[in-house]
């Protein structure tokens, strides 16, 4: 039995610390300061960041098994498997892009996006097609180790360091030799929305494919037949 | 247990959240609601749950992430329920992920955790602690248990359910109600046996 005395008094003493008047809390509702970091996000912010895309994961893989809908389309073009090699196609990029910055190197390359639609489609489908033959397991392996390096590299650099404004490999008005501007920072922002965009969507996909039954579900995708 | 924010209680979220859903509201006011409805409470947080030189930045860093995310929020069917508080909810998981990064970030500084602790409470200021605060349950609390017990103890006193601290900590609601108990116990053994040699 938890001794409620005790409890009362931690009760007491965490109101009396919480509470607005004696605190001082309502002196200072001025949050002017979140403008101010909201372009330079520091370390600590990026960081958490990457660790609440990793715990949105973990609470997925939680809530559903992920394995039982692998091979189900979930896009026109892709299945989940397909869906999950691109997010960890990305995670590698961009965790490449940035440490390749940190290093201070250039990229020789260039991922132009197809200007009719968005995001870089022919690089998409090329680097889904270069994990076609890895597990999902194996791919959400990949995808949270690519997360760890990123906080890794995060907690190592400076402020400057991440802040610095670099070109990188992303071409997104469709021309390789315009590349897009911006920070490591931002490199990890977009890394986070990336993941949380699509973790979003599977969760609305498994949530219709709940309500209108898994006999409504498109089709397998036919395994593939090996060379002779 | 007395004063306890009840399961059931309406929470004081729901009108805010509604009022921004119906776009009745500009992201920025609701913001500023719910900045002025928890702030105090996030900096309680801060205070107990993480080291004294980083309280300030860790506080800041929770409402700046909220920021973010509040300006694309999904309002979600079961976000809807009178007593859900999901922005409570996120801030206090955002609050773990980030005192996360301070603590991974001063262990590469340091090396040691042991360092770490050494840099954060100087002699001196323990003494001032043990002489001013000594029979202050919360910073007593604070010194003894470990850091997930720290997080349990803060989210149930700023009554965040057993479902979502579970959540958050990965653990079942039954291993957080154990900890719980098993901290509190430890803490009550801790003061009588700190009350009987003064």
């Amino acid at each position: 039995m938890i001794d409620m005395s005790l409890y009362n008094n931690l009760q007491d003493e965490w109101k009396s610390l919480t509470d607005s008047d004696s605190s001082g809390a309502m002196d200072d509702l001025d949050w002017s300061f979140i403008h101010d970091q909201l372009r330079t996000p520091r370390a600590s912010i990026l960081f958490a960041e990457l660790e609440e895309t990793r715990e949105l994961w973990r609470e997925l893989l939680d809530m559903i098994e992920l394995e039982s809908y692998s091979e189900r389309f979930i896009t026109s073009a892709w299945t989940l498997k397909d869906l999950v090699a691109h997010i960890t196609s990305w995670a590698v990029e961009l965790r490449s892009q940035a440490e390749a910055a940190a290093q201070g190197q250039s990229f020789d390359y260039a991922i132009p996006y197809a200007l009719s639609i968005v995001g870089p489609n022919e690089w998409n489908r090329i680097e889904v097609e270069k994990r076609r033959n890895l597990s999902l397991a194996e791919l959400l392996q990949e995808l949270n180790q690519q997360s760890v390096n990123l906080e890794d590299l995060v907690l190592e650099l400076s402020e400057e360091e991440l802040h610095a404004e670099r070109r990188f490999a992303m071409a997104p008005n469709g021309d390789p030799s315009t590349r897009w501007k911006g920070t490591i920072g931002q490199i990890v922002l977009m890394k986070c929305s990336h993941e949380r965009y699509h973790l979003d969507r599977i969760r609305q996909w498994h949530a219709a494919v709940r309500r209108i039954g898994p006999n409504s579900l498109p089709p397998r995708k036919p395994p593939l037949r090996k060379p002779k | 247990m007395r004063d306890e924010i009840s399961k059931n209680s309406p929470s004081p979220e729901q009108p805010i959240l509604r009022a921004r859903a119906r776009g009745e509201v500009s992201c920025d006011v609701a913001f500023e609601e719910f900045y002025a409805l928890y702030i105090s409470i996030v900096r309680g947080w801060a205070i107990i749950g993480a080291r004294r030189e980083d309280a300030d930045d860790i506080c800041q860093d929770v409402w700046i992430i909220f920021y973010r995310r509040w300006c694309s929020w999904r309002f979600l069917p079961e976000m809807e329920a009178d007593d859900a508080r999901p922005i409570l909810s996120f801030l206090y998981r955002t609050f773990r992920f980030s005192v996360e990064g301070y603590r991974r970030k001063a262990l590469r500084k340091y090396e040691l955790l042991d360092d770490v602790e050494a840099v954060s409470v100087s002699p001196v200021e323990e003494q001032l602690i043990r002489g001013i605060e000594l029979n202050r349950c919360l910073e007593v609390a604070r010194k003894l248990f470990s850091a997930d017990e720290i997080d349990i103890l803060l989210a149930k006193l700023s009554g965040i359910s057993a479902r979502e601290i579970a959540a958050t900590l990965a653990i079942t609601e039954a291993a957080v109600d154990h900890r719980f108990r098993n901290s509190v116990a430890r803490l009550q053994k801790h003061i009588r046996a700190r009350k009987s040699v003064t």
